[in-house]
């Protein structure tokens, strides 16, 4: 089920009000009732995976809890190798079973081993991590292990969350399902706001500006440079829309019931560095790398080859995780290099230009703004490439910057309108935080004249054809 | 526990602003809409004037029905002086058989043409998504025109609750409101009774087109087909079902253009398949791109059609 869909108003409204007239000790049941239907609405036998991982972590969780020593190691992986080895299975078998043909036609010989004609899961990725969180946790001593297997299994299930995060930790949500939530005011009428606003962001500006990008990207040979230079471009604003849009309407479901989930978006792209916009990107990904792989590969307290290598490989990894593609993999070393090109940047070049160059604070932090920005929308061509040979492409197109730009005018008019709005809000928070707010205004009249601006929007001008959030996909 | 709910002073509170909020919203949409509405068919240029026009003024004795390719390639010059018949081109680009039903149920509700042609395209019956989303352009006739709403509820199950909205129609359609009220489209592309001529030669050589050969075909677009056939006989409109031609060689039959004239053939009706007439195929001159027909050629075209319609039926013909 998808939140931008009709079915999922209704959905919503009546899983809410039945939440909040159950007495807490069935509201468990109600919301992993709706969360498996929720799930069940894209296909229903892929449940069945995730009972599978439920199950073993479940056990695993407790067995880790209870065990001394090496066996409860032994536990620890025995659910990593679970839920890492339905991910294999799933989502990177046929990409491995690929590269294994080309290297044996390379020699002259046929791959022996089958494919499998399988779909990808629905947010196989965002739960298996979500599970895996879990364990470590409990393995960490951080988290005591759920002996309540519905509510285990509804930390991973929730539906707000199950298909695309915020990839939660357990010391965060599951104490959650045990707190009695009563309907506060102030709490639902801003998870409601929020949800407003990730539509907003999601049928406004992402699936309005996805019709230029799949335009210009399905077809990159008879596009010219300036204009995959321009849907590039869009595509920043595509995904981040898109993805934060689907964050917001999770979060704010969420509120609504009581549920407080991590911040996953906090205005990327008015980062003055790489480094910052990964502190503000897909925050619960971001975090979920650095607490369990890079600081288990030795983070920074190792020697300085060594935590260059740990960095790069962080991303490596992440960007595999999004998927099972050599763009991905691509745009995941590109960001990687980023990092560790600016470690080296500040430790042995900045220092001596430091001062050496006296521009106003204010220039120079929109100077850092847009050159992260650029090389960000350098690394989205890879993700959005269908290939490493379209991705090639488009970049020598766009570094070649001939022939005139295709002009939708159409797409184009009602892309920017949306754009315009999300700039605003976006410099309002960032830079005026003191100024009036619209949507929270204590105004009444400003504050239902801004719903109804962002409703009539959304009614005139967003795109109500449907479409599945990006990340669905990982 | 539902007592409780009730008596929480914060539900109380959000009811109360929750039933505010909704009647704001109503009166704000109910007032929005009604204006978009208003300019909405004051349009005098541009595709949607040409939709309401087929929808509910036409009046001619002659209409033809399609996807782009019909707008492009059927001139009423030829049909007016071979036919002596008044004539209304109602092809829309991007849309096909489903739209083409949809209007013709419309224009048959109130007006019984003496002959209409339909114009098929190659891949017509394929499943194609959009086919269905681009079903929007029929979204503000949906409250006016009953006769339209089982082919636009196609979109989706939750449509009629999306047009509770008054607004909800008039999506996407802002700007070409705001330019349809003006003279902006008849200057940027003159159209002549609907037809839209089209003025470039190609250069390119034509190529052996293998292009999805094999695709699914789409139950409820060949319903829609039959069900256009019907209606017309049933209206005793003469009914002309023809392919025009396309620039590049087919290695087969398409699918869909086998079925259509089956079917037609089926009800009896003309077919005439032109996608591979060797007086317009792979002639680089007589095209502006692949599939569309120049100005020259679609006047031979129609010139064509039109004396193939007099022969096949001379109570057509005034003359």
């Amino acid at each position: 089920m998808l939140f931008n869909s009709i079915e999922f108003v209704f959905f919503f409204i009546l899983v809410t009000s039945l939440y909040f007239i159950l007495p807490h000790k069935y509201r468990w049941f109600l919301l992993l009732v709706a969360s498996c239907y929720f799930y069940m609405a894209f296909v229903p036998v892929y449940i069945l995976i995730l009972f599978f991982t439920i199950v073993i972590d479940y056990f695993a969780g407790i067995w880790i809890e209870e065990a001394q020593g090496k066996k409860k190691r032994r536990y620890l992986i025995l659910s990593l190798i679970a839920n890492i080895g339905v991910l294999a299975v799933f989502k990177y078998y046929n990409f491995l079973n690929d590269n294994l043909t080309f290297l044996l036609h390379g020699a002259g010989w046929e791959n022996p081993v089958p494919y499998l004609s399988i779909l990808l899961p629905i947010g196989l990725s965002f739960h298996t991590f979500q599970a895996m969180s879990y364990t470590i946790e409990v393995y960490r001593g951080h988290q005591k292990a759920e002996r309540h297997f519905g509510i285990y299994s509804l930390y991973v299930m929730f539906y707000p969350q199950l298909v695309a995060g915020p990839i939660e930790r357990p010391q965060n949500l599951l104490f959650q399902f045990r707190t009695e939530h009563k309907f506060e005011y102030e709490r639902v009428v801003s998870g409601l706001r929020l949800m407003l606003w990730g539509l907003f962001k999601k049928l406004v500006i992402a699936d309005r500006l996805a019709i230029y990008v799949n335009a210009a990207y399905g077809n990159p040979d008879e596009h010219t440079g300036l204009t995959l230079a321009v849907a590039t471009m869009f595509f920043a604003f595509q995904i981040y829309c898109d993805f934060s849009g689907y964050s917001d309407i999770a979060i704010g479901a969420a509120r609504v019931m009581g549920y407080d989930l991590m911040k996953n978006f906090n205005r990327p792209y008015l980062s003055a560095s790489i480094s910052e916009f990964w502190s503000r990107w897909h925050i619960s990904l971001s975090t979920w790398f650095k607490d369990y792989l890079y600081i288990s590969l030795g983070g920074n307290r190792v020697p300085i080859p060594r935590w260059y290598f740990n960095l790069f490989i962080t991303f490596l990894i992440s960007g595999l995780w999004h998927g099972a593609n050599w763009t991905y993999i691509i745009w995941g070393a590109l960001n990687g290099f980023y990092l560790v090109f600016a470690l080296i940047r500040s430790r042995y070049i900045d220092k001596h230009l430091e001062n050496k160059i006296p521009l106003p604070a204010w220039i120079k932090k929109t100077g850092n703004i847009l050159v992260t920005f650029i090389l960000i929308c350098f690394s989205w061509i890879f993700f959005r490439a269908a290939s490493v040979q379209d991705a090639f492409l488009i970049v020598k197109k766009i570094f070649t910057f001939s022939g005139p730009l295709f002009t939708d005018f159409t797409q184009m008019f009602y892309g920017f309108i949306g754009l315009a709005v999300l700039l605003a809000r976006e410099l309002k928070h960032e830079y005026f935080k003191n100024a009036t707010p619209l949507l929270e205004n204590r105004n009444p009249v400003v504050r239902y004249a801004t719903y109804m601006v962002l409703i009539a929007l959304i009614l005139l001008i967003g795109v109500f054809d449907g479409s599945q959030f990006i990340y669905f996909q990982f | 526990m539902l007592t409780q709910l009730l008596t929480n002073n914060g539900f109380k509170k959000f009811l109360i602003r929750l039933g505010i909020f909704l009647l704001v919203l109503f009166s704000v949409d109910f007032i929005i809409g009604s204006v978009l509405r208003n300019l909405y068919f004051k349009q005098s240029s541009g595709p949607d004037y040409e939709t309401i026009y087929a929808l509910e003024k036409s009046q001619e004795e002659l209409m033809v029905f399609g996807s782009s390719r019909a707008r492009n390639h059927y001139h009423p010059k030829a049909f007016e002086e071979a036919l002596g018949m008044s004539f209304y081109n109602a092809g829309r680009n991007g849309n096909f058989i489903l739209y083409s039903n949809a209007v013709v149920q419309a224009v048959l509700k109130r007006h019984q043409p003496k002959a209409i042609i339909l114009d098929i395209v190659g891949h017509e019956f394929e499943y194609y998504a959009p086919n269905y989303e681009k079903l929007s352009v029929l979204l503000p006739f949906y409250k006016t025109h009953p006769e339209i709403r089982s082919t636009v509820n196609l979109r989706g199950n939750f449509e009629p609750v999306k047009l509770w909205f008054q607004m909800y129609p008039f999506n996407s359609t802002l700007l070409s409101i705001g330019l349809g009220n003006t003279q902006f489209y008849n200057k940027k592309d003159p159209v002549i009774k609907g037809y839209s001529p089209i003025n470039r030669e190609l250069s390119q050589e034509p190529v052996i087109d293998t292009v999805n050969l094999h695709y699914e075909i789409d139950t409820i677009q060949v319903k829609s087909y039959e069900q256009f056939i019907k209606s017309c006989k049933d209206a005793g409109v003469d009914l002309y079902i023809v392919c025009s031609p396309y620039f590049n060689t087919f290695p087969v039959r398409d699918k869909s253009v086998v079925l259509a004239e089956e079917i037609a053939k089926k009800y009896q009706v003309p077919f005439w398949d032109h996608s591979q007439d060797p007086a317009f195929t792979g002639n680089p001159k007589n095209f502006y791109d692949v599939r569309h027909l120049n100005e020259p050629s679609s006047l031979r075209f129609s010139t064509l059609i039109a004396e193939k319609i007099k022969s096949a039926d001379g109570r057509l013909a005034n003359d």
